[in-house]
């Protein structure tokens, strides 16, 4: 299993040797048992030497703290093996961009969601790590594709609250359940106001919910940039939660 | 950014990139490998490779960075009948120096109507003691203090002029600027030229942060023997023209206040005309609210440079905006009456607003009310914004109605569509039904009879990448008028951009107006009504032959990091006639707008309201729109716009100005 530390949320992981720019940056597909549909990815190379990438699938999973786990070996449900692509390695010139094919045939009777990755890696340098221990880095990209089949919908409901403290800083989170066989992401407009009564907005965090598991939301104020301020509390948060064309009204009191 | 947060970015875009490093201590056993999985391959492995995009020239590492562009430029207009053939070559040359800032120039000759303009443009040139340096010469822009180009209400022109500019900044606490040239105006459909008004015109001016919440500017302007089509007063003859700007302003965070005074003394024809206008202009932030407000006094005959300003005109005006996740709402009046007792009073309310329904549809609408001395005219408008599985839609229905002699009532219907459509390519359609009913009129002992035309218009404009190095883009635009027959019509531009090889490649143009149902409803009190008039039919086809080279070492991009990859920036600058934040097929696009990147580099926009930097360093920049040749009342705000840059690719960006309220 290859445990990456996820680095960086735009469409580019570039390190030495390493310049590679991926669009788009995720696939949510719908899809028919016994069709086939095919997809392109574009892999640009921003390096001025031409780049050799390393192509595969993956099974991933999101564990609780957000983090992503890669696994090249299949998983028990996996639909890996719905999926085919193109070619294994790819050269793509300097400033060149390669449309990089792939495609997904759900079998006969196959229902629910499908969920995999296209992982690109390429650029092996080696640095020493210190005491003579040389530890070979690779850039990789993994791009999560979702294959909805007819019918499958997220059913999403909240069972709890809490505020739990992430780096340093109290947030409110509220414990969503999916009782569906899709994923699906919480958005909506939500109001709080602290003990002085002086109105807040928040939203909801758009992490997905996998079919089947309960997730733990964080609900942040609206405020744009990293250094946001602290949450008054205790604070009611009301408002109205919305997912894949369904909305439910929220109202929960949050307290240390 | 932190871990975490970046985490769930990760996997919010879908996207996840990771460093993965792997050692193997010896004293850990390896763990049992887990089966590996082959994946299947498409027909085997043995589809053709497709791959293509800017790359694989060979790259030359020596010297600054530096970016080449010529082009030879072929065109031909017919404008009912009138044939103009542009043809000429046009050059474009960025070099990023380490010691003596960026440098630009900018050059097109024409032949048939000849004309040769080139331009000169030094930014960023660093002194010590934080001084900076930016000088232009050629076909420059004079300059305006930051205080005059800071205004809320009003507008102080600069002017195109054959000269040069100086401009020294010092820590963002002063600017002292100088420009003088022989002003003009800008020509040419595809190859700009310059036509020459004759005469001086010099301007000067300061600005000081003298204290930390304090800023004072002083501009002057003197212009001599220009032929001006605007001629003060008298409208006939060379005019001359001086005068003086001054600025005091103060902002603590929460309030912001601008006292504003001006003279000018506009001579024509041996006589001289002296004039004075004084305004104060405030902005408020109080508990989420944001107050606009100010009072001002122009004289009768106020001139600046060979361009009209407000004059003959005093008042007061007041708005109030607020904003959060789901409101947006701003309103306002303005008061104002004639100082010289000629001119008649008037008032003008407007309001705006829009509810965010949810995630995916908000409601708005808009309505403004025009009073002046006696003549009256409205305007309202609701739409609804849904975002759906096949795009983004707007719907909106708008009536006005004056009270003119003739009167005037309309309504319009427009729908417009953004498709979801795969990545690179992209498409919006509109349809527009007008009804726009005139009354009767009596001009002596003739009666002008009244006349109702209705309009219905299909428009789409869309684009994308038919093949790795050929992308296309189109605006197609159908009208039927009915008024006793019916009339139609259709209006097509179609742009070609095909990369031959690295260095090479061609765009091309073809545009075509057989459309004689111009649209020309605009419902906006603040615009004079105009009827439906017969725009000129006429076609154009326009070809452009491009070499380009970029090459130096290390690669420092326009605004980029050394050793860091580029892109480029194109975009269009347009006229958001109804306000909705995108580009309609209908929307009027500016030519001849100065753009700016990062603050350092400069460019204008065509005829076709485009502009372009190429070689952009990967990453966030700052692209500022210069409202020089905005008519008012559109403004772009503050004119600054954050634009992504990524490698090897051209951000495409559009900038629509919006009526200013």
């Amino acid at each position: 299993m290859l445990a990456g530390a996820l680095a960086l949320a735009p469409c580019v992981a570039s390190a030495q040797g390493f310049a590679a720019m991926v669009t788009p940056p995720r696939f949510e597909l719908e899809g028919k048992p016994g069709q086939t549909q095919r997809q392109v990815i574009e892999v640009m190379n921003a390096d001025q030497r031409p780049a050799t990438y390393r192509m595969r699938t993956a099974d991933w999973t999101l564990e609780p703290d957000a983090t992503v786990h890669m696994s090249e070996a299949l998983l028990a449900d996996s639909c890996r093996p719905w999926v085919a692509i193109e070619r294994r390695e790819i050269t793509v010139p300097s400033g060149g961009r390669y449309r990089y094919r792939f495609e997904v045939t759900p079998p006969a009777g196959a229902k629910g969601e499908c969920r995999f990755a296209i992982v690109l890696t390429g650029g092996a340098e080696t640095v020493n790590a210190g005491q003579n221990v040389n530890i070979p880095i690779n850039g990789q990209i993994g791009i999560i594709v979702y294959v909805t089949l007819e019918g499958a919908a997220p059913q999403l409901e909240v069972v709890g609250s809490a505020v739990v403290e992430r780096e340093g800083r109290k947030m409110p989170v509220i414990r969503v359940r999916n009782t569906g066989d899709a994923h699906g992401r919480l958005a909506g407009f939500l109001e709080g106001t602290d003990p002085g009564g002086k109105r807040l907005e928040f939203q909801p965090s758009g992490l997905p919910i996998l079919p089947g598991e309960t997730r733990d939301i964080p609900i942040d104020l609206a405020s744009e940039g990293d250094n946001r301020p602290a949450i008054p509390f205790p604070i009611t948060i009301r408002g109205t939660l919305e997912w894949s064309g369904k909305s439910t009204p929220f109202e929960a009191r949050f307290a240390p | 950014m932190t871990r975490r947060r970046a985490a769930a970015l990760a996997l919010l875009s879908g996207l996840v990139a990771s460093a993965i490093a792997s050692a193997q201590p010896l004293a850990n056993a390896p763990a049992p490998a887990a089966p590996v999985y082959e994946d299947r391959l498409i027909e085997g492995g043995a589809l053709a490779p497709d791959v293509g995009g800017e790359g694989g020239g060979a790259y030359n590492p020596e010297g600054w960075p530096r970016y080449l562009r010529v082009e030879g430029v072929a065109s031909y207009f017919d404008q009912q009948g009138v044939i103009t053939r542009e043809n000429g070559a046009r050059a474009s040359g960025r070099i990023d120096t380490p010691n003596y800032g960026a440098i630009s120039v900018d050059a097109t000759a024409r032949v048939g109507p000849g004309s040769f303009i080139a331009t000169l443009v030094q930014r960023d040139f660093a002194f010590d003691e934080n001084w900076r340096l930016n000088n232009s010469l050629g076909v420059v822009t004079t300059l305006g203090i930051d205080l005059t180009r800071n205004q809320y209400r009003f507008y102080i022109p600069t002017f195109p002029s054959a000269g040069g500019t100086t401009e020294w900044l010092r820590d963002g606490n002063l600017q002292l600027q100088a420009s003088v040239g022989q002003p003009g105006n800008y020509d040419g459909f595809r190859l700009t030229g310059f036509q020459s008004l004759g005469g001086t015109l010099a301007t000067v001016g300061a600005q000081w942060a003298f204290a930390p919440q304090w800023q004072a500017g002083v501009q002057l302007i003197d212009m001599t023997g220009v032929d001006s089509p605007y001629a003060v007063p008298n409208g006939n003859g060379t005019i001359g023209m001086r005068g003086a700007y001054a600025g005091l302003a103060w902002n603590d965070g929460t309030t912001r206040l601008q006292g504003n005074v001006l003279t000018s003394d506009a001579s024509s024809s041996g006589s001289t005309l002296h004039a004075t206008g004084v305004w104060l202009d405030g902005r408020t932030l109080w508990n989420g609210l944001t107050h606009h407000y100010g009072v001002f006094r122009f004289d009768p005959g106020l001139a600046w440079g060979y361009q009209p300003i407000n004059n003959d005109l005093q008042g007061v005006y007041y708005r109030l905006a607020y904003q959060d996740l789901r409101w947006q709402v701003d309103g306002g009046i303005d008061q104002t009456w004639s100082v010289s007792g000629r001119g008649t009073p008037g008032t003008f309310y407007t309001i705006n607003g829009r509810y965010q329904l949810n995630t995916r549809s908000g409601i708005g609408g808009n309505a403004a009310y025009l009073d002046n001395g006696g003549q009256n005219a409205w305007q309202a408008s609701g739409f609804t914004d849904l975002l759906w599985s096949q795009g983004a839609s707007r719907v909106q229905l708008s009536a006005g109605h004056n009270n003119n002699i003739p009167s005037n009532d309309a309504q319009q219907l427009v729908v417009d569509h953004t498709w979801n459509v795969p990545a690179g390519t992209r498409l919006t359609t509109s349809f527009t039904a007008t009804r726009d009913a005139t009354g009767s009129a009596t001009n002596g002992d003739t009666v002008i009879p009244a006349v109702t035309f209705r309009r219905y218009g299909l428009g789409l404009l869309g684009g994308g990448d038919i093949a790795n190095n050929v992308s296309i883009d189109a605006n197609l635009q159908y009208n039927i008028v009915t008024h006793g027959g019916t009339a139609s019509g259709i209006y097509g531009n179609v742009n070609l951009n095909w990369r031959l090889s690295p260095n090479w490649s061609i765009v091309g143009t073809y545009y075509d107006n057989r459309d004689d149902t111009a649209n020309l409803f605009v419902i906006s009190p603040l615009i004079p009504v105009i009827n439906t008039l017969p725009t000129q039919r006429n076609r154009a086809v326009y070809f452009s032959l491009r070499w380009e080279e970029r090459a130096g070492s290390p690669v420092a991009a326009l605004g980029g990091r050394p050793g860091g990859p580029v892109g480029s920036i194109a975009g269009t600058i347009y006229l958001d006639q109804n306000d909705n934040g995108r580009r309609d097929p209908g929307d009027p696009v500016l030519p001849n707008v100065t753009v700016l990147l990062d603050g350092r580099f400069s460019t204008r926009t065509d005829e076709a309201g485009r502009f372009e930097f190429p070689f952009v360093g990967v990453g966030a920049h700052r692209i500022t729109v210069v409202p020089d040749n905005v008519p008012l009342p559109w403004t772009f705000g503050d004119g600054q716009f954050e634009v992504r840059v990524d490698a090897r690719t051209t951000s495409s960006v559009e900038f629509g100005a919006r009526r200013q309220r």
